[in-house]
C-alpha cells in the first residue's frame, strides 16, 4: 500500500480521537437528557481562551491551566442550564436551540470584542513522533487516548452508577423521576457540569494542536452534532464508533482529492447512512 | 398514618379538588373510587408531591408534609405507583428496580430488597435484563409495583392498578396487594373497578367532582344502594 | 375596515414612500431586513408543521449562485436565471426531503440532515473556487442600469423587489397557516 494512504488513514484514526472526545460531552447532553446545546462548540472555544490566557499570557503550568479550564467549562455549563436551559426545558426544543443559538452569536461576538479576530496559538510543540516511516502527531494520539477513555468511562457512569442511571432515565420520563427520589433539577445540573467539563477536556487538547479564534466553534461544530446524531442519539459507544467512519472518510477523501471535498464526501455519506438507518447506525 | 384536611388543589384556573379530607390509619388498606375525571389521579399526586396544595394541610405519622417535592416525600416514606405505569422504556427491568431504590436508606439495602422483590415476582427475576418497555401489560403492573416497593415505603399509593390489564391479570393484581397488605405496609388505592377494590380494601372513600361524597367500611359501601346502583350496575 | 387593517395599509403606504426620504445606506439594511424577513418566513413555515430545519442556506446559496454564475459566464438573464435557480433549490429540497419523509427520518435526525445538506452545499461552492470565488464571493458581471440584468445602481429599485417579495411571503405565509387552521378546525368540530 502507498506509504501516504497508510498515513493518511492512520491520522484519520487519530482524528476520530479528538472528534470523539469533542463528541463525548455532547452526547451527553444532546444525546442522553435531550437539551439542546448549539453553542457547545462555542464552549470548547471559551475554554480555548482560558487556557491561552492562562498559560501564554499569565504564565501558569499547562497542567493546571488545564485543570482550571475544566472546571470553569464545568461551571459554565451550570449557568448555561440555570439561565438559559431551565427557563425553556419544558418548551418545544427549538426555543432550547433559539435560546442556545443567542448564546453562540453572543459568546462568538464577545470573543471578538475581547480578543480580536487573530489566531492565538499557545506556542506548545508536541512533538511528532516518527513511526516507521509515518509521521503522527502526538497531540492526537493523547487524543485517541482520553477519547476512548472518556467514552468507556462516561458508558459505565451511566450504565452502573446510581446517578447514571437517573441520568438515563431522565431522558425518558422527567415527570416521574421525582416519585423515586430523584431531584430532577439536580441531575440537570450534574449533568450539565459534566457536560461543560467534557467540554473543557476537549477544550484542552485542541488547544496544544490548532491556534484559537473567536469562529473556530463553527469549523468542528457540525460535524460532531452530526457525529453524535450517526452513533445514535444518547449511545456512547455508537458515537465513538461514528466519530472514527466520518474521520476516515475526511482522512481518505483528503488524500485522493482536496480538504473542502472530503468533508463534503462525508457529509453526503452521512445524509445517505440517516436515510439508511433513520434512528442512527446503533440506534437502542 | 395518612391524613388529609380540607385539601384543595388543581391545575393552573381549573380547581380539581375541594377540601378533600381523609384518613389513611396505619396498616390498613383505604380505597378511593370514584368516575372519570372525580380528581382521583390529581389526589394521588397531591400525596405524593407532584402536585403542590393549594389549600389545607397533609400529614404523615403526625409529621406536617404538605408542600414538600416528590423526592422529598419519597424519604418520607410514600411510593406511589403511577397511572399507566410510567416504567422507564428504555431502562432493563433491574435498572428499574435499581432506580427505585435512589434514596440513600433505599441504595444500602438494595441487595436483599430486590431479592425480595424477585421472589415476589418471580416472572420479574427471569426478564430482568430485558427492556421494561417489551414487558407485557401485567409484568409491566408488577415492575411498576416492585419499583415503588424499592424505596422501602411506609406508605404505598396505587393508582388505578386494574387499568389496561386483562381480567385474569387484575385478579393477580390485587391478590399481590393482600400479600403486600399481610408484610404490613399501608396501602391507598385508587380504582375504577369497584367490585374488586372494595374486596380489597379495609375502608374505602367515594371521590365525585373533586370532593368526597360517601365514606365508610368497605362492607358499607358495597352494600351501598347508591354505589351499587350507580358503580357496580346492580 | 378592521383597525388592524387601516394600520396595516397605513404601513405599507409608509414603507412605499420610504426610497423617496431616506438615505441609501438605510435604505440598504432596510433591504437586508426584508430579504431576512422573507427568508425567516419561509423558515417559520417549515416550523409550523414541527420542523427544524438548518437547510434553508443551501437553499440560498443555490437560489443565489446559480443565476450569479449563469449571468456572468453566459450571460444569461437573471429574468430565466432566477427561476431556474429556484427550480434547482425546490429540486434540491425534494431530493432531501422527499426521502427523509418515506424513511421517517425526523425529529433531531432530521435537522442533522439539513445542516448535512447546508454544509455540503456551502462547502461544495467554496470548494469549486476556480469558478465561484470560494470564501471571497462572487461579483456578478457589472451592467450598469439595466432591467435585462436586474441591476441597478439605485438602492431604490432593489427596495422595491425586496419589499414586493415581502409581501408576497407573507401572503404565501398567510394562505397556508389559514389553510391549516381551516383544517383543523373542521377536524376539531368534528369531534
Amino acid at each position: 500500500m502507498d506509504i501516504y494512504l497508510l498515513e493518511a488513514i492512520i491520522n484519520g484514526l487519530l482524528l476520530g480521537g479528538v472528534l470523539a472526545l469533542l463528541a463525548l460531552g455532547l452526547n451527553l447532553i444532546f444525546g442522553v437528557i435531550d437539551v439542546v446545546w448549539i453553542a457547545y462548540a462555542d464552549i470548547v472555544m471559551c475554554g480555548m481562551y482560558v487556557i491561552y490566557f492562562l498559560y501564554a499570557q499569565y504564565g501558569v503550568p499547562l497542567p493546571l491551566a488545564c485543570l482550571i479550564a475544566i472546571a470553569a467549562m464545568a461551571a459554565f455549563g451550570v449557568m448555561v442550564h440555570l439561565l438559559i436551559i431551565a427557563p425553556v426545558l419544558n418548551s418545544p426544543p427549538l426555543n432550547q436551540l433559539l435560546a442556545t443559538g443567542g448564546l453562540l452569536f453572543f459568546l462568538q461576538s464577545f470573543a471578538t470584542l475581547l480578543f480580536g479576530t487573530e489566531f492565538r496559538n499557545i506556542g506548545v510543540r508536541l512533538p511528532i513522533l516518527e513511526i516507521a516511516t509515518i509521521y503522527v502527531s502526538f497531540a492526537r494520539l493523547i487524543a485517541f487516548g482520553l477519547g476512548l477513555v472518556g467514552a468507556v468511562a462516561l458508558y459505565f457512569f451511566l450504565k452502573r452508577t446510581y446517578i447514571g442511571t437517573a441520568i438515563r432515565a431522565i431522558a425518558q420520563d422527567r415527570d416521574i423521576v421525582g416519585l423515586m427520589g430523584v431531584d430532577q433539577r439536580r441531575i440537570y445540573l450534574v449533568t450539565s457540569a459534566i457536560g461543560g467539563a467534557l467540554a473543557g477536556l476537549a477544550a484542552c487538547l485542541l488547544a496544544m494542536q490548532y491556534d484559537v479564534h473567536p469562529f473556530i466553534g463553527n469549523t468542528f461544530g457540525p460535524v460532531i452534532f452530526m457525529i453524535c446524531v450517526l452513533g445514535g442519539l444518547g449511545n456512547m459507544i455508537g458515537g465513538f464508533i461514528a466519530s472514527f467512519i466520518i474521520s476516515q472518510i475526511i482522512a481518505i477523501g483528503g488524500y485522493y482529492s482536496n480538504s473542502e471535498l472530503s468533508y463534503v464526501l462525508a457529509f453526503t455519506l452521512f445524509i445517505v447512512l440517516m436515510f439508511v438507518r433513520p434512528r442512527g447506525l446503533f440506534a437502542r | 398514618m395518612l391524613s388529609l384536611a380540607a385539601v384543595s388543589a388543581g391545575y393552573g384556573s381549573f380547581q380539581a379538588l375541594f377540601g378533600v379530607s381523609l384518613e389513611v390509619p396505619q396498616g390498613e388498606a383505604v380505597g378511593v373510587i370514584g368516575p372519570n375525571g372525580a380528581g382521583k389521579t390529581t389526589l394521588m399526586r397531591v400525596i405524593s408531591g407532584l402536585l403542590p396544595l393549594r389549600d389545607g394541610a397533609m400529614t404523615l405519622e403526625g409529621r406536617p408534609v404538605g408542600g414538600l417535592p416528590a423526592h422529598r416525600m419519597v424519604e418520607q416514606g410514600i411510593a406511589h405507583v403511577p397511572e399507566n405505569r410510567r416504567l422507564f422504556p428504555r431502562l432493563s427491568v433491574e435498572d428499574n428496580l435499581r432506580i427505585g431504590a435512589f434514596i440513600p436508606q433505599a441504595r444500602q439495602r438494595f441487595a436483599e430488597q430486590v431479592e425480595r422483590i424477585y421472589t415476589l415476582f418471580p416472572r420479574l427475576k427471569d426478564r430482568r435484563e430485558q427492556l421494561a418497555g417489551t414487558l407485557s401489560g401485567g409484568e409491566q403492573q408488577m415492575c411498576a409495583i416492585g419499583r415503588a416497593l424499592m424505596s422501602g415505603p411506609k406508605l404505598l399509593l396505587m393508582d388505578e392498578p386494574s387499568a389496561g390489564l386483562a381480567p385474569l391479570v387484575v385478579a393477580q393484581v390485587f391478590e399481590l396487594v393482600q400479600r403486600i397488605r399481610a408484610e404490613g405496609l399501608t396501602v391507598l388505592i385508587v380504582e375504577q373497578n369497584v367490585q374488586q377494590v372494595l374486596e380489597v380494601v379495609d375502608r374505602a372513600y367515594l371521590l365525585e367532582v373533586g370532593a368526597i361524597k360517601l365514606a365508610g367500611t368497605a362492607a358499607e359501601l358495597r352494600n351501598n344502594d347508591f354505589i351499587r346502583k350507580s358503580y357496580m350496575g346492580l | 375596515m378592521s383597525p388592524v387593517r387601516i394600520l396595516a395599509l397605513i404601513g405599507l403606504a409608509i414603507l412605499i414612500a420610504l426610497p423617496a426620504i431616506t438615505p441609501t445606506y438605510f435604505l440598504h439594511l432596510l433591504i437586508q431586513i426584508l430579504l431576512w424577513s422573507f427568508i425567516y418566513t419561509a423558515w417559520a413555515l417549515m416550523g409550523r408543521f414541527g420542523f427544524v430545519s438548518f437547510g434553508h442556506g443551501a437553499f440560498m446559496g443555490v437560489g443565489a449562485y446559480v443565476p450569479a454564475l449563469l449571468w456572468s459566464y453566459y450571460g444569461l438573464t437573471p429574468w430565466i436565471g432566477i427561476p431556474l435557480g429556484v427550480f434547482l433549490s425546490a429540486l434540491l429540497a425534494f431530493v432531501i426531503g422527499y426521502p427523509c419523509f418515506r424513511l421517517r427520518v425526523v425529529g433531531h435526525y432530521f435537522a442533522l440532515v439539513t445542516l448535512a445538506l447546508s454544509q455540503v452545499v456551502l462547502l461544495s461552492l467554496t470548494a469549486a473556487r476556480d469558478i465561484t470565488g470560494g470564501s471571497l464571493g462572487f461579483t456578478p458581471k457589472a451592467a450598469g442600469h439595466s432591467w435585462y440584468a436586474l441591476q441597478f445602481p439605485e438602492k431604490s429599485y432593489f427596495y422595491g423587489i425586496a419589499l414586493l417579495l415581502w409581501l408576497v411571503g407573507l401572503y404565501v405565509w398567510q394562505r397556508i397557516d389559514r389553510g391549516i387552521n381551516r383544517e383543523a378546525l373542521a377536524a376539531i368540530s368534528e369531534d
